[in-house]
């Protein structure tokens, strides 16, 4: 009976400390949605493109928080190459970055399904299949720290694959 | 990630790019979300 008790007093402050773990690394939607003034200058105004090199910015309504916060940190350490969003990231908190991804993430949870297809879709099916185990097997990310990618502007991956590809971002 | 990405040609790129953008997922976040 003691051990029973142990084992149960061990479970409950297990699911105590990740309950407030969880709530620790939730940001404040409210004061996100503050923050995000600046970033919808760009980022909320639909079809909005990078001057250079030309592609659109990300949507980033439906993002992963966790992911969105990596973005950020990336950004703010340099391992993304990207000198508008560095010279963003380089004022936020911890706790910026955390609201801020609360709020575009609290924008709408990614609606899963295939829109319009083609031979190019296609072949882009076939060869996500080593992408789906991260980033989904639709594009919706089943992982926090791994981005949806389901109904991102085409160009956005494939500047961010370039920037992979020639070192310009290393996450 | 970055081996999964390295070796891909760029029609590969532009593949995989036109089948994520066809599903259903993100949208632009605006004021009036």
């Amino acid at each position: 009976m003691r051990s029973l008790l142990k084992v149960l007093t061990a479970i409950v402050v297990i699911v105590a400390t990740s309950v407030t773990a969880s709530a620790a690394a939730a940001g404040n939607p409210e004061r996100g949605a503050v923050l995000a003034d600046t970033c919808l200058g760009c980022h909320g105004i639909p079809g909005y493109r990078n001057a250079y090199p030309s592609y659109r910015v990300p949507k980033l309504g439906g993002q992963h928080q966790d992911y969105l916060v990596l973005a950020l940190l990336g950004y703010k350490s340099a391992v993304r190459s990207h000198p508008t969003m560095q010279a963003q990231s380089a004022s936020l908190s911890d706790a910026d970055m955390r609201d801020l991804a609360t709020y575009f993430a609290s924008q709408g949870v990614a609606r899963q399904g295939l829109g319009k297809t083609n031979g190019k879709i296609a072949r882009g099916k076939e060869k996500t299949a080593v992408c789906a185990a991260c980033h989904g097997e639709a594009g919706v990310s089943p992982t926090p720290n791994w981005p949806t990618l389901a109904g991102q502007h085409e160009d956005y991956p494939q500047q961010s694959i370039a920037q992979y590809q020639n070192g310009g971002r290393t996450r | 990630m970055m081996g999964q990405v390295l070796n891909l040609s760029a029609r590969d790129i532009e593949d995989i790019a036109a089948f994520y953008a066809a599903q259903k997922g993100l949208f632009t976040a605006d004021y009036s979300d």
